[in-house]
């Protein structure tokens, strides 16, 4: 632990301010495990500090105690009445963690907050993609095509849309969807998506049809893709 | 199931949130406390957590799995530059409409957005600035602005950055980080490649360095321009650099890419790389680039070795197999070995920039005493996974394109080019003749013969062929005492004349491969005195012996100018074979058997 940081508990065990800023010299080291322990008497002494029970939970999540770090970051979600940036937090952390349920749960709140929040209408696609909810996943996708406005992002979307389509049977809906995709891009995964709603819809005509498992293994490192270059640009 | 109801419910239907009307957010990986300040941040590629102090101290490289951030301009020249020595010199440079061009919303406010996003007026920066204390000229781009596309002010503040670079007769260091041209410029975003190539066409042939630095990720216009034109290239471990992006190319043949495509290192195994260096590395390596250019044209050290030989007669007869015995232990020093003793700031590069990067030839920056040279040689191992690694010290036709490469980095900035030979011979394989093996070394030993510089070749300890000819074309050439060099393998020569590859102890001899015979052809000019129990025994003496050799020839040749240099070389070389230019032996019963 830091000279200086010791000495302040030292002086005054009592101070949440000096355990906090503890546990922060910690985490600035890469010593985790000692940040938690330090930002667990700053919450002790501090129960409602929304800061040290973002970065306990934070720091725990970081040592991999994913129960923990949910629980204090609803704690502070509950106490800031849905603060936008913790809700993101907490979406973060339960993403990670692959509780897919409860992220979709928090996903939608955020986006009900924040209605230009891009990462997380696209959390509330893939998720109720992943969820077997398709029309969900067509309204987010759909929603998601208009708040993208990154360059050349529109393609993901449309492929979203057309996924949620195809997995629901809605083949001529499907079509037309795929016919619209088109007009953003004629490449592989694009006119694939096309021939194989055409082939449902109107039966084989010649065209080379991929088999669909073939088609959603593309379509899901695609969705990857989507959301690494997100991923990317927030990080930096 | 729930559906989600705080989405809309698609297109046309009621209901939806308008975008153009909703509060604008910041979220994502970079978590905000309640407070907003960001404190955590999730790694896009582990998904680790890390304290964003804790980030900023690794650099922003993540800690857990060595993910390299990416960085603003302002961010990156605070890490590579001396603090407050950068002047900006793009103030007032700035993307303007050009073509009315409006997709989903106008260029304009793309670009409003764009200025308020990053804070600054355009996607990249320029001027002059000091690194380790030596002055150069930078210029950074910045991804976050319109994801680094060049438009005409990108480009502006590239080809300003050349040109500033040359009036001040400064290196140039570029930062790249771009997605390509930037579509909303049309034609004239095109054009910048055009522009920008020739400015650094110009800074090339003013014999200034450019060094470029690419960043993640680097793609289209950018590599296809300036970012791929610098005398060093270096990119970031994992950074992505390429023309088309990989889905594209990957939707367009069909086929799945291979794991790595388009990272730095697929881009280093494919010979487009000089360094691939992790961000702690940058500044150093920077600094020590800087280093080795300001030692241009400095002082030859004094050298407390042996004086080389260059009387035959002085040299003990020995018998050539014993040589060429010698000449093959496997723990001869290596030319990585040597130039660790000789040099002081020894900096490997690599790759040929057509196809790959060849580990048989090495060669690099490096100074001798306080004198900038190029070094090139070939590498052996001692180990059989090292020599298996090495190819036994057989080049491929990539590694003769690096060391002419290498040859013509030295040509252009004033570098004595010293080179070490020790090979077999060139691979003889068939991809090797697929990919121009035979031109490849043509074209070094041509080109070697016309660099107006100072040349030092040294045989090492094998000389085979037109593999080893093709670094010696040289002003000077030595060879250590137990090396050999010769025109074919004695196994060979055997096998082809005696139709017996057991002759070959016999065929070394008659081949007159030995240094002292060579000294007595004019094929070498001295040799190089070993150890006596040779130079695996002692290393170190081995290479001092070697230093004074090449600093003795340095010294003979430095007051030359490229002129004399160039027509003394040529006369060297054109006295092979001459009547009366060319030293003889004695009839064959005295040769020695």
């Amino acid at each position: 632990m830091s000279e200086s940081g010791e000495i302040a508990v030292h002086a005054d065990p009592d101070d949440a301010g000096a355990w906090r800023q503890l546990g922060l010299a910690a985490a600035e080291s890469g010593r985790v495990g000692e940040a938690v322990q330090a930002f667990q008497r700053a919450v002790l002494l501090r129960p409602t500090d929304l800061d040290n029970l973002v970065d306990l939970a934070n720091a725990s999540f970081a040592l991999g105690r994913v129960d923990e770090a949910v629980e204090l970051l609803r704690r502070a979600v509950d106490l800031s009445s849905d603060s936008p940036p913790l809700l993101a937090n907490l979406l973060e952390v339960l993403t990670a963690a692959g509780r897919t349920e409860a992220a979709l749960e928090v996903a939608s709140r955020l986006v009900g907050l924040e209605s230009k929040n891009v990462r997380a209408v696209l959390t509330v696609a893939e998720l109720s993609l992943s969820a077997g909810d398709n029309p969900a996943a067509l309204r987010a996708f759909t929603y998601l095509r208009r708040v993208d406005d990154h360059d050349g992002h529109a393609i993901y979307a449309a492929h979203g849309q057309v996924t949620a389509l195809l997995r629901d049977e809605r083949w001529r809906a499907a079509l037309e969807a795929a016919i619209d995709a088109t007009r953003l891009n004629r490449y592989q995964l694009t006119t694939d998506l096309l021939s194989y709603a055409a082939t449902k819809l109107f039966g084989p005509r010649g065209h080379p049809c991929r088999p669909w498992e073939e088609l959603e293994s593309a379509l899901a490192a695609e969705r990857e893709e989507h959301r690494r270059l997100h991923d990317e640009e927030s990080a930096a | 199931m729930t559906s989600h109801q705080s989405l809309p419910a698609g297109p046309g239907e009621s209901g939806l949130p308008n975008p153009a009307s909703a509060p604008a957010t910041v979220a994502g990986t970079a978590i905000s406390g309640h407070s907003g300040e960001v404190r955590w941040v999730k790694c896009p590629a582990c998904a680790a957590l890390v304290y964003s102090k804790r980030l900023q101290r690794t650099l922003k490289v993540c800690p857990d799995c060595g993910y390299h951030f990416r960085l603003g301009a302002a961010e990156r020249l605070g890490q590579l530059l001396d603090a407050g020595s950068f002047q900006d010199h793009s103030i007032g440079v700035e993307s303007h409409d050009i073509l009315g061009f409006n997709d989903s919303k106008p260029y304009l406010i793309r670009l409003a957005e764009a200025r308020r996003k990053t804070g600054r007026s355009e996607g990249a920066v320029c001027g002059p600035a000091t690194l380790g204390g030596h002055p150069l000229v930078v210029a950074a781009m910045d991804f976050g602005f319109m994801g680094g596309s060049m438009g005409a002010a990108v480009g502006e503040i590239i080809t300003r950055a050349a040109e500033l670079a040359i009036d001040r007769r400064l290196p140039l260091l570029i930062v790249s980080a771009s997605g390509g041209a930037r579509m909303q410029e049309g034609c004239v975003s095109l054009m910048q490649m055009a522009k920008t190539s020739q400015a650094l066409a110009r800074l090339h042939e003013a014999g200034l360095l450019c060094v470029c630095l690419n960043t993640d990720p680097t793609f289209g216009g950018v590599t296809a321009s300036f970012a791929m034109l610098g005398d060093i290239l270096i990119a970031e471990p994992r950074s992505l650099v390429g023309f088309a992006g990989p889905s594209v190319i990957q939707q367009t043949i069909r086929q799945r890419l291979p794991e790595g495509f388009q990272t730095a290192e697929f881009l280093s195994d494919h010979g487009m790389l000089d360094l691939v260096e992790p961000r702690e590395n940058l500044r150093q390596v920077l600094s020590k680039i800087l280093t080795i250019h300001a030692a241009v044209g400095g002082s030859l050290p004094s050298a407390g070795g042996r004086p080389p030989l260059t009387s035959w007669s002085d040299l003990a007869t020995r018998h050539a197999w014993e040589v060429v015995t010698a000449a093959r232990d496997i723990n001869r020093p290596t030319t990585l070995e040597y130039a660790d003793y000789l040099f002081d700031h020894v900096l490997e590069l690599h790759g040929d920039r057509l196809y790959g990067e060849n580990p048989s030839i090495v060669g690099g920056l490096a100074v001798l005493g306080e004198m900038a040279v190029v070094f090139i040689g070939h590498q052996k191992g001692h180990t059989t996974s090292e020599m298996i690694q090495r190819n036994f010290g057989m080049p491929d036709p990539e590694g003769y394109r690096k060391a002419r490469r290498l040859m013509c980095y030295g040509a252009k900035f004033g570098m004595p080019v010293i080179c070490l030979i020790d090979t077999p011979g060139a691979y003889p394989g068939l991809e090797a003749e697929e990919r121009g093996q035979a031109v490849a070394i043509a074209r070094c030993i041509q080109t070697m013969s016309r660099l107006p510089v100072p040349t030092v070749a040294v045989v090492t300890g094998e000389g085979g062929s037109g593999g080893a000819l093709a670094l010696a074309t040289a002003d000077r050439v030595l060879m250590l005492e137990n090396a050999y060099y010769s025109v074919i393998s004695p196994e060979g020569c055997s096998t082809i004349l005696w139709n017996d590859a057991t002759a070959a102890p016999r065929a070394a001899a008659a081949l007159r491969i030995t240094a002292p015979d060579l000294l007595r052809l004019k094929v070498i000019d001295a040799v190089v005195a070993e150890p006596e129990a040779g130079a695996p025994a002692n290393p170190a003496a081995a290479a001092a012996n070697l230093k004074t050799a090449i600093v003795t020839c340095l010294g003979d040749l430095r007051g030359l100018s490229s002129t004399e240099l160039l027509e003394a070389r040529y006369r060297r070389f054109r006295a092979f074979g001459q009547p009366g230019l060319q030293p003889t032996f004695d009839p064959p019963e005295e040769r020695p058997e």
